[in-house]
């Protein structure tokens, strides 16, 4: 089986590609890329006008499976489809926690089972996201786990973390870290400022994050760990991470649509799909993530897609949980705010969103389009308007802000290993 | 569209003053002098979530006297702990036949949750740290009945004192008299005032000793004893060293200062029983004034002429 897509204008940061350019896929594979391939043999598919580019790799996710409500792998990797996600990487905060290779292979097997997107899995790093007793890393690495993380729970205890980061400097792996000291935002619900000085609600200050960022770049410089901070959202932590960047730290970081987009001042009323954790936070810290996504300070936009059911988001503001959708807005967004709004070129921007994801995880074969690698993309319309209707999700959640969100692009088309997974009709 | 009273923040001065001009018709009612039946036929029901006595109460007693049916439900605790969420609870209780919530709750928002899910008037009775507006109304309206004009509210500079950050009655308050053209200084400790409430458009003082001299009124905040367990507040001896009312710093301040006070007052803590019972003291009449306040708020929004 070969198929040639012909015509696109196909944006491959990896491989420096950003023009007209034919893409041979053989067995669902990259085989040939280059101008005026010749058809012979292969299916050819004529992409004038469209634009291609490497399937974007989601490197922070919530599938709820097992144990919670909201997603299953299977919902959220047809969901992520629809986003023109093809690589996700899930947190492992499920009942029971993806902490040892029994509950490893399980959600392996489900996620080869839905047959949707990729679906890579980060493991624990301590036993049940205690923070107390760290995982056996090298195991769950040999297992298949791209990186480490306790998500929601951050590792309070310093030497616990220092312990963590070195089995994962031995075996090579990333260390993520939700940044929150919880002693400095208990019971914090929203961003500590003038906004919930207004609304009567407890804040968590910026300082719970950068506190947390600025003690792990320590530990991280001596331990020699990878360390990658997740979703970083206030400028005291670009701060810190200037530090570590003085100091040849090995550390990155991610930052999300709604981070860059929205500050605590767009939450209207007590809107609980404006609640999530890190919580909104201040307009200048809204602008200094578009400032770092621009100079490369932070290299990776990921969705903390967060689906809960509408009963738990129903609740009063202070009740319901954490967490926003975000898994089919990721992409549109990224070019409405980056691209459209003129910040960033595209391919920045989608290799934010690709390949420097794939990089970190030391996922090779995806997050770029080069001979050998998956015939994972999507096919977008850059001159086409769309809409996002949550009602159409084939996520089991509707938590979204961005309901109703016109948007300057479409996805068209969304391919894993060379077969077309999803279309808009 | 309907009605709700859930917030002073962004109320108009003409507003306000349509509600004291609602009050003092009222005045004589309140005070169980006058009996009438402009609410006949009005069900008004009572949701308090979080206890309450002396609000529910007014309520109550306001809703009666002008000729409502009132309905006590009182359900401590939040929705989450008992089981049933708070919309389930308000949806079932609408279902009997309601023309008008009054909410109290621990949840900020939590009123205006209600008021966006049913078609009925709510009226906002203190949701957490967010606002109690039937309370800055009467606070205002206090002082309004002292002052005799609305002009005077420019000029008049009232201080607050206490555990801003938790406060719901702080923050209407303020709302309430920034509308009116007021001084407003807010006083307390860093832990209990910070430096987001400039947002109000206030002054801050973290002195109460610098600011006597030049107030108008002294609005005292209850000091919740948790405040020590969480160590915002180090003991009641400190805090009453600092920002206790006393008579020697009554001795500070203007001789027709006035001193006000939400109830229920820690005698000895916030403020001293000659202060609180002394002659230049409204808190008495601050909960007179209340009923007034509340009948106005009632009246505007489920009254026959209600605008």
């Amino acid at each position: 089986m070969t198929e040639l897509y012909q015509g696109a204008t196909v944006v491959d940061p990896q491989n420096n590609i950003d023009s007209v350019v034919d893409i041979r896929v053989a067995d669902g594979v990259v085989s040939e890329v280059g101008t005026d391939l010749d058809p012979k043999g292969a299916t050819v598919i004529n992409l004038k006008d469209k634009h291609i580019i490497p399937g974007v790799v989601d490197m922070h996710v919530h599938f709820r499976e097992p144990g919670t409500r909201g997603e299953t792998i299977a919902s959220g990797a047809a969901a992520a489809l629809r986003g023109g996600v093809t690589t996700v990487a899930a947190m492992p905060n499920t009942e029971p926690a993806i902490d040892s290779l029994i509950s490893l292979s399980n959600v392996q097997e489900l996620a080869k089972k839905a047959g949707k997107c990729k679906v890579e899995f980060i493991a624990a790093m301590s036993v049940g996201r205690q923070g107390e007793k760290v995982t056996e890393i090298q195991l769950l690495s040999d297992a298949g786990a791209v990186a480490f993380s306790d998500d929601g729970s951050p590792v309070m205890n310093p030497e616990i973390m220092r312990m963590a980061m070195l089995a994962a400097a031995q075996v090579g792996k990333p260390v993520i870290q939700h940044c929150e000291d919880c002693h400095l935002s208990a019971g914090g619900v929203m961003n500590e400022g003038k906004v919930s000085a207004l609304k009567g609600l407890k804040g968590q200050s910026h300082m719970s994050e950068s506190v947390m960022v600025g003690r792990d770049l320590i530990l991280a410089k001596e331990t020699g760990a990878h360390y990658h901070v997740a979703h970083l959202s206030c400028r005291s932590s670009l701060a810190q991470m200037k530090w570590a960047e003085d100091h040849a730290i090995k550390v990155t970081a991610e930052v999300t649509p709604h981070h860059f987009i929205l500050a605590d001042e767009d939450i209207p009323g007590y809107n609980t799909n404006y609640k999530m954790n890190p919580p909104l936070r201040t307009s200048e810290d809204v602008k200094a993530m578009l400032q770092a996504l621009k100079e490369s300070k932070i290299t990776v936009i990921a969705s903390d897609h967060a689906p809960h059911p509408q009963d738990k988001k129903s609740l009063e503001f202070e009740n319901a949980p954490f967490g926003i959708m975000g898994i089919e807005t990721m992409l549109p967004l990224s070019i409405k705010y980056l691209v459209s709004n003129g910040h960033m070129p595209l391919s920045q921007v989608i290799a934010c969103l690709t390949c420097n994801p794939a990089e970190i995880l030391g996922l090779k074969d995806v997050g770029h389009l080069g001979k050998g690698s998956a015939a994972d993309f999507v096919v977008l319309d850059m001159n086409k308007k769309s809409t996002y209707d949550v009602t159409k999700t084939p996520s089991q959640s509707q938590n979204t802000p961005f309901q109703g969100e016109e948007f300057p692009a479409t996805i068209q088309a969304t391919y894993v290993n060379g077969k077309k997974l999803y279309e808009n009709n | 569209m309907t009605k709700h009273f859930l917030e002073l923040q962004d109320i108009s001065p003409d507003k306000l003053v349509s509600y004291f001009t609602l009050a003092d018709e009222y005045y004589d009612a309140s005070q169980g002098k006058e009996s009438r039946d402009d609410l006949s036929g009005k069900t008004v029901a009572n949701l308090f979530f979080e206890d309450s006595t002396r609000t529910a109460n007014s309520f109550y007693l306001a809703g009666r006297r002008i000729g409502a049916s009132v309905l006590d439900f009182t359900g401590a605790g939040s929705s989450l702990s008992k089981g049933e969420t708070l919309l389930d609870t308000a949806r079932n209780i609408y279902a009997m036949g309601i023309d008008c919530f009054v909410v109290r709750h621990v949840s900020p928002g939590a009123p205006a949750m209600i008021a966006d899910a049913l078609d009925v008037p709510v009226i906002n009775a203190g949701d957490g740290a967010h606002e109690h507006p039937t309370q800055g109304l009467l606070d205002v309206y206090t002082m309004y009945r002292e002052l005799g004009a609305v002009e005077k509210f420019k000029g008049l500079t009232v201080a607050i004192v206490g555990d801003i950050l938790h406060s719901r009655v702080a923050r209407s308050l303020c709302f309430a008299l920034k509308t009116l053209g007021s001084r407003v200084i807010l006083v307390g400790p860093r832990t209990l005032v910070n430096k987001h409430f400039e947002a109000f458009g206030v002054e801050i003082s973290y002195s109460l000793d610098k600011v006597l001299a030049e107030v108008d009124v002294l609005y005292f905040l209850r000091l919740q004893r948790e405040r020590m367990s969480s160590g915002l507040v180090s003991s009641l001896k400190e805090y009453k060293f600092l920002y206790g009312m006393t008579q020697n710093r009554m001795a500070l301040c203007k001789d027709d200062v006035k001193i006000m006070h939400p109830g229920p007052i820690n005698r000895g803590v916030e403020i001293d029983p000659e202060v609180a019972d002394g002659p230049n003291s409204l808190i008495l009449k601050q909960v007179t004034c209340g009923m007034a306040s509340r009948m106005a708020v009632l009246y505007s929004l489920i009254g026959e002429k209600s605008d």
